[in-house]
């Protein structure tokens, strides 16, 4: 049976975190300046056509990147994946709608650039000059899954002396107004997180975790074949994974010292993935 | 010690076949997949050059109705995902494995947005619709109780797939892995290209316009389709003695961090990406006996790519045999790199080095050892394929023939 040769666990160390919540006025205001430091100058306009998820997932790299542990550290080598979720749906609608009033001739050549599910690792990899492998995941409901198993699969000092996995969603999931904005009261959200091998010796607060549910491996299935995406839209339900996002934001936003407990999520197919003070995990693999 | 990965089976639809071997022999035979289609209907002419596929195979066993029922990108993904299963010898074991799914799906929401629009749907609109992405949806139509993602770095995603896939294999993370890439032309993913100023413009012949590394390329013409292929590990493979096309045998990637659309005009992030993958590969230069150029005929990108090939092959680009398929094939975007995976394992099965067709007159800043027009027999032991997207992405796949 598969589960006899299957790993158990991934853990890699968490050497910094970011988060920005911006609305779409403050994302205008990111798109000139989108923060961090001097050492890191963005070009300018570089972000002009940019993706919302783009702007806002850049600006929470820069803001991990100037935490004490990292503020030294190189980058020219670093990977960075981007989870983003429904990437160009405000930009998709207005193209849309200029197709169909003014033909082939009205489409921005900016559309697949820059809207698409690569384009926000691509901007951060550019703006930032790292040379390390980058592109998008998810796209979808599932986003935050998807991000969370692949960046943990290549956390590996062999292969990158670090990885940005940044995570970016619209909550709620804008409803477009088809001039390339929206009326939907929304707030667009992300989380970045630079991630190290345990063996890079990165002693860092944090550590992510992925282990087998215990109880599953007992039953010697890992997995649920349906997703829980797919399970809410049987039910009729339209609630998807938007909360988690919204979720570890907040935890990483509470502090070291107030947290009391790992953020935890389960993913579709098996198993959870935990964030949680390196000092928390050790005393819970030693018990 | 590093677990070895294998291809062992395949799932295709293409402009130039659906099957291996008609894949093969129209692409040995230097045939040419471009045909002049009205996509758009106004604003850039009578009609426009693009390389098609004209009908998605139904999978075996599959209710045609019910399959046609999709959307055409998930006909598509289900078709080569299915196929590629079933070639592999799976389809009755898939429920008893760990089989994870990793597609390169570049702009999957914006193509299902617009083919909605085009059909007259609001769902851009209505984003409580958007409740399953297609790599979750072919996963669920397939009973595929692994990991599946989408990922995306333009035209380099069904590079990016692949080794994921292969990593998930080696790290133990699951037993099989279905991996590849798709994409669809659609009339406003045309336009875009079109105003980008990427796409050939010659309206002479079809089959001429798509001419990488000549004198006269002037743009890329799209192409649409894919590929998706089993990966497995090497105790698996050999416990059920399973056929094998080739071994998956390294992967590199860098990124150019330079500009969102033009590549780098310095070769060192990209050639680094080739000798990752050869060092992935325990090859050197020298092994080398075939590389898949990413050569989409644009003028800039042809010549950067050269002289990547020059700066990571050394001497030895002197004598290694570099061809672009997408001569033929046109560029399937995120669905290139499977579809040029697939090229290799031609190459390694038939022993022959495909060629660039439309090759009359080899652009001098392009200087490599091109196969020009028809295939040339050849010893092929290690093929290697670049892919290079959009925002600076580059990625390598070596292959290797099996024992």
């Amino acid at each position: 049976m598969s589960v006899r040769s299957f790993r158990a666990t991934f853990e890699c160390a968490v050497a910094a975190q970011g988060v920005t919540t911006a609305s779409r006025t403050a994302i205008s205001a990111l798109r000139e300046n989108p923060g961090g430091s001097d050492r890191r100058p963005i070009p300018p306009r570089f972000l002009r056509h940019s993706d919302e998820q783009t702007v806002v997932g850049l600006a929470a790299v820069l803001q991990a990147m100037d935490e004490e542990p990292l503020r030294d550290v190189c980058f020219d080598e670093w990977g960075v994946v981007a989870a983003p979720m429904f990437p160009g749906r405000l930009s998709g609608a207005l193209t849309f709608q200029k197709y169909e009033q003014g033909g082939p001739a009205a489409i921005s050549p900016h559309i697949i650039p820059q809207n698409s599910l690569h384009s926000v690792s691509s901007a951060i990899s550019i703006s930032l000059a790292m040379h390390g492998l980058n592109f998008g995941i998810g796209g979808g409901p599932e986003a935050l899954a998807e991000g969370l198993t692949v960046a943990m699969t290549l956390v590996d000092h062999r292969l990158l002396p670090g990885l940005w996995l940044v995570l970016t969603q619209w909550w709620p999931e804008p409803v477009p107004d088809g001039l390339g904005s929206t009326q939907t009261e929304t707030t667009c959200l992300a989380v970045a997180l630079g991630l190290r091998s345990v063996e890079s010796g990165q002693q860092a607060g944090l550590t992510l975790r992925w282990t087998a549910c215990p109880e599953a491996d007992a039953m010697g299935t890992l997995v649920r074949v349906v997703s829980q995406a797919e399970e809410r839209a049987v039910a009729g339900g339209t609630q998807r994974s938007a909360a988690p996002l919204a979720d570890l934001a907040s935890w990483l936003a509470e502090g070291a010292g107030r947290r009391s407990a790992p953020w935890s999520f389960g993913l579709p197919w098996g198993g959870r993935v935990e964030l949680a003070q390196a000092n928390y995990l050790m005393h819970a693999k030693a018990a | 010690m590093t677990q070895r990965v294998w291809i062992t089976g395949v799932g295709a639809a293409t402009p130039l076949g659906s099957d291996f071997a008609t894949f093969a022999e129209n692409l040995l035979g230097g045939k040419s997949g471009v045909v002049a289609r009205s996509l758009v209907p106004q604003g850039l002419g009578p009609h426009q050059f693009i390389a098609a596929v004209d009908e998605i195979p139904i999978p075996s066993g599959w209710d045609a109705a019910r399959f046609r029922h999709h959307n055409r990108l998930e006909q598509l993904v289900l078709s080569c995902t299915a196929r590629a299963l079933a070639d592999a010898g799976l389809d009755e074991e898939r429920g008893h494995l760990r089989i994870g799914l990793v597609l390169g799906l570049g702009a999957e929401y914006l193509r299902v947005w617009e083919l909605d629009t085009l059909a007259g749907g609001n769902r851009v609109y209505t984003p409580d619709r958007d409740v399953c992405s297609v790599v979750h949806f072919v996963q669920h139509e397939l009973g595929l109780s692994g990991p599946a993602v989408s990922v995306a770095a333009a035209c380099a995603s069904g590079g990016y797939a692949l080794g994921l896939a292969r990593r998930w294999i080696q790290l133990g993370w699951v037993d099989v892995c279905l991996a590849g890439g798709c994409d669809l032309i659609t009339p406003m993913s045309y336009a875009g290209f079109y105003n980008l100023r990427a796409l050939s413009r010659r309206d002479d012949s079809p089959s001429l316009a798509s001419r990488p590394f000549d004198q006269a390329r002037d743009g890329f013409v799209m192409g649409e389709g894919g590929s998706v292929f089993v990966l497995e590990g090497d105790a698996k493979a050999r416990r059920r003695n399973a056929s094998c096309y080739a071994e998956f045998a390294g992967f590199g990637a860098t990124s150019d961090a330079s500009h969102m659309v033009i590549p780098s005009s310095e070769p060192q992030s990209a050639s680094r990406a080739v000798r990752l993958a050869l060092d992935d590969a325990g090859a050197n230069p020298e092994d080398v006996d075939y590389v898949n150029a990413h050569a989409a005929g644009t003028p800039v990108g042809d010549r950067a790519e050269a002289r990547v090939l020059q700066l990571a092959l050394g001497d030895a680009v002197s004598r290694v045999p570099v061809s672009s398929t997408k001569s033929m094939t046109g560029h399937l975007l995120s669905g290139a790199a499977a579809v040029e995976a697939l090229a290799c394992l031609v190459a390694i099965e038939h022993q022959a080095v495909p060629p660039t067709i439309n090759l009359d007159d080899p652009d001098p800043e392009c200087d490599l050892q091109h196969v020009p027009h028809h295939a040339c027999p050849a010893p092929v032991r290690v093929a290697a394929s670049n892919s290079f997207g959009f925002g600076g992405s580059n990625t390598c796949l070596v292959f290797r023939k099996a024992a």
